[in-house]
């Protein structure tokens, strides 16, 4: 505090254009300066309340004016460097062992207050001579002072900086100490840089980084060396946050991402795999055992590195792709489709949860999971021709216990395994044949459940692939319209259907699965003549069209009855009828027995004409299965039916029900020529699938290079298959010798269309 | 609102609401460094300035106390001499010794709205002049010899109008 003194000069306040001075003599000026001198030095020694501000002010503000401006900056940089070198460096020094941080921020705040009241005095040089001049201002060259003559002299230097990290180092082991202290050297750095953190980098920053970056090192060695990844991660979060804490409180915040970038990089970075990866603690084992919050606080962790996501990723895609390979290819227990698909979506919805609870929904993990079920679901070809059969099983009657909701959700989940697919031609091939087996033998649990499917399927691939499962739903529609006015038909007319019932149904051939070629039956007599009715009325409204019988796709009702020749003891005497319901195959060998008691399998094989593996089958079911199902006996009674083998009615057949079933041995697949016959198809309809997309490319394009054009073709067909580039060049060679290509006369690699 | 007291070169004393005495920033941190209380009995003396002068001062500070603050001189910006309001050009109809004080003080008390329209004024005196006219106006008396004074107009030749 300065007290407002009357001057000793006066001047005379007559008013009249006083010429400007222009010089002034040596004395006045030295006998300013030596004013102004003297007060610095009782502002520095802090005895400034017998100062007056005016005077001084006036003094050094006239002194600017007579262009002395120079004269006072230097005396000024004397007096402070002065004062700086001789007493605060000296009473700093002296501390050193003793206080030295006390003594050091006091002589920095004295020194800073003093220096306010000496630019304020001196406001008018910063003014005018710095300003003109471009030196430091008042203010900055006393810091500049300070920080060259005091903080930044050789020992002093050194010392602060020891001392600073040694209290770091010491609270870093637990100790308590003065963080005040430590706060206020470092906003002394910061002042000190003058509009750059220079000062407060060099002197403390640097050295405090490395000696956090080697304190770090070593205790993430020891602390991983003993503890398991779960705690070592909790740890280096606590010290992450202790660091962070510490930077904020009472060293410069802007410290703060500094140090913990190191911490990251020291803690974490240089162990990424080893925490990944430890054994029984790691990764792996938290996806095993389901620890799902541990998993988080590993991907929370590691999202501070650059690769520490990747690191991860990599490990949990890993230990993913064995879990699906296991899955897809153990052939023990992969023979039940149904088991193996549910299997699939299990393992998906476990790493779906991982995926929302631990992993945040991250994108590089869900690519991940991506790309890991298209890698497995796709080692093992059965894979379409699984995922059919469980879609088959979801849609078929007899599904117990599902809402439509439930069926829907399960539905969708599937369709998500379904875009996984590479073959999804096979996929479609297997599709139409479920569906046409659930159509034809009113399999289904619901139309609508149908058709929800059939949408779901559109939306991912488009009309192409739908448009022929839509045209099979038609059908059944259209049979049932041609089926009512048949009926009248024959009511009108009175035609004679020897006593059968008949039900027809008419398919497009397009639309339905189609099998190599018909198989052959002999058709006993009643049920082919009552076709021969319909096939008349039918062409009579459609001429031009051709029908054809499929006995494979048939069923029959039969009455039967059972009990009317003599039969050994346990049998009850009275006849008993039921009504029975088997295949057309079935039907043709029951009617037989009509005329003769015994049959061999070869009489069998002989009379239906039936092909040799259906017949079987149909045999298995009518005489090999349950005693409720058993219509025939066989003799002798071995698995193997061997052509001499003899069959005869079942006269002591019982069942409580009236009407029986017979259900037939379901192949829950295809035996493996079946599938070798369906992959042969496949093949085929590949071959045409890829010569029209070279056709349609090579049409538009008129020349193109060999290369591109399989890259074109691949990127064209991947939706349904991927083709091999071996396939694909044998197709274009195909087509050069059937002229639709030719080869360019310079160039053997680039072909041109051929109109 | 508390005032302050201001004291002139010939011992006028003039109380003035203290808001309107920091226009002057030499006052404002002069009574930083005091530590201002609020009724202080402690004078300011001003001995650079005398009363009519301080009087002037008093009144230009008092008429321009919610002046919203200069903006920073920018260097590239060319500075004007055509934008002194009516009431400055009045406030600054006087004789050229007023005048000439009147910026002594203003650059001593450091108050720069008051420094800028003074010298623009003075500025628009000397504007359009020819040396001869401007001696006359200010009263200065040609030291130069004959020899300087054509040196000095073969160098400035090509600012002539022609």
């Amino acid at each position: 505090m300065m007290k407002s003194t009357l001057p000793k000069d006066k001047i005379p306040g007559k008013m009249r254009i006083r010429a400007f001075p222009m010089t002034m003599d040596e004395k006045y000026v030295e006998r300013i300066w030596s004013l102004l001198k003297n007060a610095i030095q009782e502002i520095q020694k802090k005895n400034n309340s017998g100062l007056s501000f005016e005077e001084l002010y006036r003094n050094a503000y006239t002194m600017v004016l007579h262009k002395h401006g120079e004269r006072l900056y230097t005396g000024l940089k004397e007096v402070v460097t002065q004062h700086l070198e001789t007493k605060v460096r000296e009473d700093v020094l002296h501390s050193l062992h003793n206080g030295f941080l006390q003594t050091l921020n006091n002589a920095w705040t004295d020194h800073q207050t003093s220096m306010v009241m000496i630019r304020d005095i001196l406001m008018y040089m910063d003014r005018v001579f710095v300003q003109q001049n471009e030196v430091d201002n008042v203010y900055n060259l006393g810091l500049i002072i300070f920080r060259d003559q005091v903080v930044r002299y050789g020992c002093i230097r050194d010392h602060l900086r020891q001392t600073l990290l040694e209290l770091v180092a010491r609270e870093r082991r637990g100790e308590v100490v003065d963080r005040l202290a430590i706060r206020n050297a470092c906003q002394m750095l910061m002042v000190l840089g003058i509009n750059s953190r220079a000062v407060y980098e060099e002197d403390f920053e640097k050295p405090f980084l490395h000696q956090s970056s080697e304190f770090y090192r070593m205790e993430s060695q020891k602390f991983l060396a003993e503890n398991s990844a779960a705690v070592y991660i909790n740890r280096v979060e606590a010290r992450i946050s202790e660091e962070a804490e510490r930077a904020r409180h009472y060293l410069d915040e802007s410290t703060e991402p500094r140090v913990v970038s190191v911490l990251e990089h020291e803690l974490i970075e240089r162990h990424m795999k080893t925490i990944v990866e430890m054994e029984n603690s790691g990764v792996v084992h938290m996806l095993t055992h389901t620890r799902t919050s541990e998993l988080g606080c590993v991907y929370k962790l590691l999202s501070r590195v650059g690769e520490g996501l990747r690191t991860v990723a990599d490990a949990v895609s890993a230990h993913l792709r064995e879990q699906g390979r296991a899955l897809v290819t153990d052939t023990l227990h992969n023979t039940n489709a149904i088991a193996y698909v549910q299997n699939l979506l299990d393992l998906k919805d476990r790493f779906d949860h991982f995926l929302q609870n631990s992993f945040n929904n991250d994108k590089i993990f869900k690519h991940m999971i991506t790309s890991d079920f298209e890698y497995f679901l796709n080692l093992n070809n059965k894979s379409p021709e699984f995922l059919s059969l469980f879609i088959d099983g979801k849609l078929k009657k007899g599904e117990k216990g599902m809402s439509e909701q439930e069926i829907e959700a399960v539905l969708d989940k599937t369709m998500v395994l379904f875009r996984f697919l590479q073959e999804k031609d096979v996929f479609e091939r297997y599709y139409k044949q479920h569906l046409a087996k659930r159509l034809l033998l009113n399999k289904s649990v619901s139309d609508d459940s149908e058709k929800n499917m059939i949408s779901k399927l559109k939306t991912e691939c488009g009309c192409q692939f739908t448009s022929k499962l839509e045209g099979m739903f038609k059908d059944m529609t259209v049979s049932n319209t041609i089926m009512d006015e048949f009926k009248e038909h024959v009511l009108s007319s009175g035609l004679n259907l020897y006593g059968v019932d008949l039900s027809v149904r008419v398919l497009t051939t397009g639309f339905w699965p189609t099998q190599s070629a018909t198989p052959k039956c002999n058709i006993p007599a009643a049920p082919r003549n009552a076709f021969e009715v319909f096939r008349s009325f039918y062409l009579a409204k459609h001429s031009g069209r051709q029908l054809s019988l499929q006995p494979q796709l048939g069923s029959a009702d039969l009455h039967a009855t059972f009990g009317a020749a003599p039969a050994s003891p346990p049998a009850p005497a009275a006849p008993r009828r039921h009504i029975i319901q088997v295949s057309t195959f079935q039907m043709c060998v029951l009617l037989l027995f009509n005329q003769r008691d015994r049959l061999t399998y070869e009489e069998l094989l002989n009379e239906t004409d039936i092909p040799e593996k259906d017949l079987v089958r149909a045999l298995q079911s009518l005489a090999m299965g349950k005693p409720t199902q058993r219509i025939l006996i066989k003799h002798p009674k071995t698995k193997e039916i061997e052509p001499s083998h003899q069959f005869y009615v079942n006269d002591a057949f019982t069942s409580k029900l009236h009407r029986v079933k017979i259900q037939t041995v379901a192949a829950k697949g295809e035996s493996e020529p079946e599938r070798r016959e369906t992959r042969n198809k496949v093949d085929e309809d590949r071959k045409h699938e890829i010569e029209a997309a070279i056709v349609r490319i090579m049409k538009a394009r008129k020349k193109m290079a060999h290369t591109l054009l399989v890259a074109e073709v691949t990127e064209q067909l991947r939706v349904r298959f991927l083709p091999s580039p071996v396939v694909i060049k044998k197709r274009i060679e195909g087509l050069i010798e059937r002229e639709y290509l030719a080869r360019t006369p310079d160039d053997r690699k680039v072909y041109n269309y051929v109109a | 609102m508390p005032n302050i007291k201001l004291q002139s070169s010939d011992n006028e004393v003039f109380v003035v609401d203290v808001e309107i005495a920091k226009c002057s920033v030499t006052i404002k941190t002069m009574l930083e460094d005091l530590g201002m209380e609020e009724d202080e009995e402690e004078v300011v003396p001003l001995p650079n300035v005398n009363s009519a002068i301080l009087k002037k001062v008093i009144q230009w500070a008092t008429y321009h106390k919610d002046d919203p603050p200069l903006p920073e001189d920018d260097e590239n910006k060319e500075k004007r001499t055509d934008d002194i309001s009516s009431w400055d050009a009045d406030f600054l109809k006087v004789d050229q010794g007023t005048l000439f004080e009147l910026i002594l003080a203003a650059n001593y008390l450091d108050i720069k709205g008051l420094l800028d329209v003074t010298c623009k004024t003075v500025a628009n005196m000397i504007k359009g002049k020819t040396p001869e006219e401007i001696r006359k106006t200010f009263n200065i008396k040609n030291d130069f010899t004959a020899a300087e004074e054509d040196q000095v107009r073969k160098e400035n030749e090509w600012c002539e109008e022609k």
